[in-house]
């Protein structure tokens, strides 16, 4: 599986930073597109010449078409889009000739939520009933399910077992951990708590409904002391390379 | 200021291990958690080895953490089980050659138990752990138990700094100091300049427990997570002379072991930045 770092469109601009991330371990990015985005011939130049690649984008719900052309531009097959179930149908079904003008798929991301919300977001993503909506399976998100504001497990959810349920449905994932609580997006292993995602048996339900998608990390990468972005994002790629049984990088 | 973290259960008498966190940049550790497992009927034969271990890894053991009493129990509810095992901290404590050990205060304030009683009960306790301290040269350091915003029903003595000093000063002995708890203090809903509380303490502290949180529960996260400002928190206690390490107190019971020197590595960095950002 390969690594992927969420990164903002304008960051793509900068070479140096594509050859950290390839540097780090990084397989490829996933843009962040905030706003109306062009250029995406340079982008595309720029992570190629990196020798990374687009994995994916993250749509804006106030730029859809234009996210999507940049999408196709740089060859990407699916987009994210966050939403929110039922509120967002019309964007959603609005959105799918325009997925199937540019031929780029729309993954309807699961919200953050303390419900267990698995079976009612399955009938909501099916319910578009087209080959191109598909979901971005945010791991934080779907791991706040069962537990409160203050991390503690009121009910019991099985987190693997919630992702074999959405199961094919998955075109791309959003990799993160919290504490159960709230959505941190720290990276894993980071957080640790008794209601934090556990990593080893996640990774084996991505196995067993045999994705085959990128890790796609959407943590938060800034501190305060922002010198430690760059040992944040290197750290990041090594423990997800060796938490999915990769190389680290030297 | 050498750089010093808490180790986890599983990693307490492995010497490779040691020498990893060597490697990544730590100068000491911390038995907290695992603690428990230098006790027992083969006490003298692990703390000997874990001895062993330290000075070959060439890493000291600055500090312990004593064994804890359930926090909320009042101080008169102490049983001979675990007052035996805080009294033979002290000597383990001691064989591997330890300055500090962390001791948390009892009790909460509340309609049956004053402040006055919590107090004088906890002092109670503090002076006859004392004489085993002095005995083994080990000092004791008084931790911060916060009033967390989850259970705000539950007062906890040094969630008032005056009771935390309080206890200190009556007590009056260069053996027995403070341990400032930078985690608990940033949930600490009782506590309203935590600036101002840090100056008020930091003359007594002699260790810290080094971690944050995000202000909801005690997450023992690394410290550039979260949100506690280490710039307003921890300049007043170099200024008032703090001499001790840089103590990282965390959660890493659930890291799996082929990711942790990667964990170890960045704390490492986090502290250098903080330090040099002050």
């Amino acid at each position: 599986m390969d690594i992927v770092l969420q990164i903002k469109y304008s960051e793509a601009f900068d070479k140096e930073y594509l050859a950290f991330l390839k540097k780090c371990g990084y397989d490829g990015v996933e843009l962040l597109l905030d706003g109306e985005v062009g250029d995406a011939e340079t982008i595309k130049k720029n992570v190629s010449e990196s020798g990374l690649y687009v994995a994916h984008t993250q749509l804006d719900k106030e730029n859809i078409e234009n996210g999507l052309a940049v999408s196709s531009l740089l060859g990407v097959k699916w987009a994210c889009l966050p939403i929110v179930i039922n509120y967002d149908s019309d964007i959603i079904c609005n959105a799918i000739p325009l997925a199937e003008k540019y031929n780029v798929g729309i993954a309807i991301e699961n919200p953050a939520t303390h419900d267990d919300i698995t079976d009612t977001f399955c009938i909501y993503a099916d319910s578009f009933n087209s080959e191109f909506i598909g979901v971005c399976y945010n791991i934080g998100h779907a791991n706040l399910a069962g537990s409160d504001d203050f991390g503690i497990k009121k009910f019991d959810v099985d987190k693997a077992e919630a992702l074999r349920k959405v199961g094919d449905r998955i075109k791309m994932l959003h990799v993160n951990d919290n504490h159960g609580d709230v959505d941190r997006r720290l990276c894993p292993t980071v957080a640790n708590a008794v209601c934090s995602v556990e990593w080893g048996k996640i990774i084996d339900a991505l196995k067993d409904i045999g994705f085959n998608g990128a890790f796609s990390l959407n943590c938060e990468l800034d501190f305060e002391e922002y010198c430690l972005r760059d040992d944040y994002i290197r750290f990041i790629a090594n423990v997800c390379n060796i938490l999915l049984g990769k190389e680290v990088a030297q | 200021m050498k750089k010093s973290i808490g180790i986890d259960d599983r990693f307490f008498l492995n010497l490779e291990h040691l020498k990893g966190l060597k490697s990544a940049g730590f100068d000491a550790v911390d038995y907290s958690v695992g603690w428990r497992h230098l006790l027992g009927s083969d006490s003298d034969e692990k703390t000997a080895k874990a001895a062993e271990n330290l000075a070959e890894a060439g890493i000291e053991c600055y500090q312990i953490h004593l064994p804890c009493y359930n926090i909320f129990l009042q101080p008169d509810q102490t049983d001979e089980s675990t007052e035996a095992d805080i009294h033979k901290s002290f000597e383990v404590a001691s064989k591997l050659g330890t300055k500090w050990a962390v001791v948390h205060t009892m009790g909460t304030v509340d309609k049956d138990h004053p402040r006055e009683w919590v107090i004088k009960k906890n002092v109670e306790n503090f002076v006859r752990y004392l004489e085993t301290a002095e005995k083994y040269g080990v000092g004791i350091a008084v931790e911060n138990i916060p009033r967390f915003g989850d259970c705000p029903q539950y007062d906890f003595i040094t969630a008032d700094i005056d009771s935390h000093l309080e206890i200190i000063e009556r007590i009056d002995s260069p053996m027995l100091q403070a341990c400032w708890d930078f985690g608990h203090q940033n949930l600490n809903i009782s506590d309203g300049d935590r600036t101002e509380t840090v100056k008020k303490i930091a003359k007594y502290v002699k260790v810290f427990h080094g971690a944050s949180n995000y202000g909801n529960m005690d997450w023992h996260l690394a410290p550039c997570f979260g949100n506690v400002n280490w710039k307003e928190r921890l300049k007043p206690m170099l200024d008032a002379g703090y001499d001790g390490t840089f103590n990282l107190e965390l959660n890493l019971s659930k890291v799996p072991e082929s990711v942790i020197f990667e964990h170890y590595k960045l704390y490492s960095r986090m502290i250098d930045e903080i330090i040099k950002n002050l």
